[in-house]
């Protein structure tokens, strides 16, 4: 119990100084950087063809007359409310944007990483076991390709031929669970040759450590062995590339986003950067930073666990 | 896990996976049972896909998409040759004094909502647009006021141009029911031959018939509009079939989409241009015989040969002929290297012993700024680079977000800039033209930088107060043939709209302003 008390009061401790360690960077880097906030507003609502009034206009409807941090000192004050505030651009709420993106972003990430982990951890779990064999060997030469192809190329080709060639799978959209499944397969395969790698190199580590060895010698042999004193082991340096390969899909899967035409957090992040709206980067950020956080704090909280657990079970 | 289970496993993933689509009948049964089959059943919506996203439901931000897909309507609409024609309006009067506008609506128009359009609820929705959206900022438009079928606008002073104001998306016509008391949208309630049912994050908007409407309804029961930003996989949903009506297909893609037996691919100019801003305020660009040289280095057919695969996209002179401005009495600009240097000769630029002009000591150097939102703007930017450097002039270019334009012009650290104007914003173009080239007051820092011409500013004000098209004709050719002269800007391609079409539908008829819309007149081909 002690440890979860811990690992709370940690959590929460970490989430207050990335909320405000975050929003002030994302309001810092999108306030300060090149340009006119109300231009780059004006641009993004009304289009090219704005004229000085309509950026006038915005510049005293959105109050960016005021200065940057008496702006930030009401964001913050409003923040502590539960009011978000309201797309410079659009007009909607930030938390309305941001929980319809999130919900796209987190449905498509579990879907890639559990088809990756269905892959990837049978197959890491063998060739951990089976080093040098055939499918080790095979599996290691495919994951090195699919590693070092970018995610749109992959992505690309599977559109080419599931949905041009063979009309299979739509080629984007987000109406319906079908379209899903290319993006998440196309993300799917890039993690599973990352985590099969990690998984089998942890196997392999830990079957051949010195434990492993005095178990087998006490006459511990097949499941008996292996699970409690090969997988667990292998357990924690998987859980935390899990963890950071999921806070990566949460906000790194522009590219897919974009290509598949799927609504998620980092297009919205991208186009409210794009456009200078200046009150969802900063929400966008703090809902990242936060994710990081959670993700980061309950892989760390995992891996404890399993190493404390092993630690107990070895003399 | 014993092996011999886990080999299996493996074999029976790489069954699914790899031989699924190989046998023709799997990938048969696949399609049949995927919900693309179901949309090609007839109940499917026509799908047009767009690049651009609905911010909202606002039609001061978002308007385009709702009168892009026969939701929303304007008053009048263009006629597809660079006019007005009558939409919700059928007519109008105007005061002697050239200030008071009377528009007779349409009788028997129903919203959406089956309320009745009225000269009160034209006028609300059109105050609206005065003082939340862009559209009537700078103009003399002072407000709007309606009873039973009429619909009063009053200016500031005479404003001839404001029926072509009445097309842009933003003047749209909505009932009083899709805003709250505070004027915030809630819903989006037309006149249009679709009405919409459901709104997905701005990107996926559904619409179906409006059984009510005034005019001819939609032959096709349900329409869908796909926003889709990435150029590649708006080419892909066309080659799939998923998409009917695909526009803003990139140069590269219509070339390849050209070749598709499903597809037929619409080309059409639009009143857009690709142009190089000069500072004219910097010594070597004061001259107008400089601009002219320069605008005589620049190989525009090659430009538009090779990057933009289309040599009648070279821009000739500002306007395009698709615009109502085009001025076919001007001798069109031309590629004359030889004439360009000696022109620079003349001013004094000659060629130091590595080739680069100098006056006075110091090289012919300048910046292009540009920017990415447009691809092919850095990329015609870099040949243009290349191509003055061969001819001693050293250009360095800078891309950077296209807000930087109008904030660079106004610091005056502006060299020239190398951006997409439209001057098909409103119906008639001297809604761009009086902020580009107009009196300096009402620039809007994106057109000439610190040039001016009392004999444009007058032309423009005598066109304001000029309600006789003959006497607005002469004076369009009068002002294109000062810009020609002056040479402010420098044209360099025009913009081509590539609309990918699904044999699968027929009647489309493209409107080059993209004012009407897309669904009008489309029916399922037999």
């Amino acid at each position: 119990m002690g440890g979860i008390k811990r690992f709370c009061h940690t959590y929460l401790f970490r989430m207050l100084m990335v909320a405000l360690g975050v929003s002030t960077l994302c309001f810092l880097a999108v306030e300060y950087a090149p340009g006119d906030r109300a231009v780059d507003v004006a641009l993004a609502r009304y289009g090219e063809d704005v004229s000085p009034q309509a950026v006038e206009y915005i510049r005293m409807s959105e109050g960016l007359q005021n200065h940057p941090f008496y702006r930030y000192r009401l964001w913050l004050g409003s923040l502590v409310r539960g009011d978000w505030g309201r797309s410079l651009v659009g007009g909607e709420k930030v938390t309305l944007l941001l929980t319809t993106a999130f919900r796209r972003t987190a449905l498509l990430a579990l879907f890639a990483l559990g088809l990756s982990l269905v892959l990837a951890l049978p197959l890491g779990i063998y060739n951990g076991c089976h080093p040098g064999s055939l499918v080790d060997l095979c599996s290691a030469g495919l994951s090195g390709i699919l590693c070092s192809f970018p995610p749109f190329v992959t992505g690309i080709v599977l559109i080419l031929l599931l949905s041009i060639r063979w009309r299979m799978l739509p080629v984007a959209g987000f109406s319906s669970p079908i379209h899903m499944l290319l993006p998440g397969i196309t993300l799917a395969l890039g993690l599973a040759a990352g985590s099969c790698r990690v998984t089998a190199a942890a196997v392999l580590q830990a079957r051949q450590s010195p434990h492993y060895a005095f178990a087998r010698h006490k006459g511990l042999a097949g499941r008996s062995l292996f699970l409690p004193h090969g997988l667990r082991n292998a357990a924690p340096p998987v859980i935390t590339y899990l963890g950071l390969q999921t806070a990566g899909l949460l906000d790194g899967v522009v590219v897919i986003e974009t290509l598949f035409a799927w609504p998620g957090l980092g297009n919205l992040l991208l186009d409210a950067v794009r456009g200078g709206d200046i009150l969802l980067v900063q929400g966008a950020g703090l809902l990242l930073g936060w994710i990081y956080v959670t993700v980061n704090s309950l892989a760390e909280y995992f891996a404890d666990h399993f190493a404390s657990q092993e630690k107990r079970g070895c003399p | 896990m014993k092996k011999k289970t886990f080999l299996w496993y493996v074999l029976l993933f790489m069954i699914c996976l790899f031989s699924a689509p190989l046998t023709g009948e799997i990938a048969t049964a696949c399609r049949f049972c995927s919900p693309l089959a179901a949309e090609a059943a007839p109940a499917r919506p026509l799908v047009v896909v767009s690049a651009w996203e609905a911010s909202g439901m606002d039609p001061t931000v978002s308007g385009f998409v709702f009168t892009r897909m026969g939701c929303l309507e304007t008053l009048f609409t263009s006629d597809r040759k660079g006019g007005v024609e009558p939409r919700l309006a059928t007519d109008w009067e105007i005061s002697e004094d050239g200030c008071t506008w009377i528009f007779h609506l349409r009788e028997g128009v129903l919203f959406h909502d089956g309320t009745t359009l009225t000269g009160e609820a034209a006028a609300a929705s059109l105050n609206r647009t005065l003082s939340r959206g862009s559209l009537f900022k700078g103009t003399p438009v002072r407000d709007f006021s309606g009873e039973g079928l009429k619909l009063v606008a009053t200016t500031e002073t005479p404003f001839s141009a404001l029926p072509a104001y009445l097309l842009h998306y933003s003047a749209a016509i909505s009932a009083p029911t899709a805003f709250d008391d505070k004027g915030e949208a809630l819903d989006v309630v037309g006149t249009g031959f679709y009405r919409m049912v459901s709104f997905q994050e701005g990107r996926i908007l559904d619409f179906e018939a409006f059984k009510e409407y005034w005019g001819e309804k939609a032959s096709i029961e349900k329409a869908r509009y796909f926003a889709v930003p990435n150029p590649e996989t708006r080419a892909l949903l066309a080659e799939s079939g998923e998409g009917d009506i695909v526009v803003d297909i990139s140069s590269e893609n219509a070339a390849r989409l050209r070749q598709n037996p499903d597809i037929s691919l619409f080309s059409q100019s639009l009143p857009r241009v690709r142009l190089l801003a000069l500072n004219t305020e910097l010594p070597f660009f004061s001259t107008p015989k400089v601009r002219h040289a320069l605008s005589l280095l620049i190989d525009r057919k090659a430009i538009a040969t090779a990057l933009l695969k289309n040599p009648d996209a070279a821009a000739g002179q500002l306007f395009p002929s698709v615009a109502s401005w085009h001025n076919e009495d001007l001798k069109p600009l031309e590629f004359n290297p030889s004439r360009g240097r000696a022109m620079l000769r003349e001013e004094g630029w000659l060629p130091d012993d590595k080739g680069i002009l100098m006056k006075e000591g110091k090289p012919l150097a300048f910046e292009i700024l540009t920017y990415a939102s447009r691809p092919d703007l850095p990329l015609i930017a870099e040949v243009l680079q290349q191509s003055l450097r061969e001819e001693g002039i050293l250009v360095t270019v800078r891309v950077e977000k296209s807000g930087m334009i109008p904030e660079c012009q106004k610091d005056g650290s502006l060299e020239t800039a190398f951006m997409a104007r439209n001057f098909g914003f409103v119906a008639d173009p001297i809604g761009t033209v009086i902020t580009d080239f107009g009196p300096e007051k009402g620039r809007g820092g994106w057109g000439a930088m610190h040039w001016s011409s009392s004999s444009f500013d007058s032309a423009v004000g005598r066109y304001l107060t000029t309600f006789d098209p003959q006497g607005q004709r002469e004076l369009q050719k009068e002002m294109t043939a000062l810009l020609q002269k002056e040479l402010p800007i420098i044209p360099v391609a025009w913009y081509d709209n590539h609309v990918a079409v699904s044999k699968k539908v027929r009647g489309i008829q493209l409107d080059p302003s993209e004012m009407r819309p897309y669904p009008e007149g489309v029916t399922w081909a037999e």
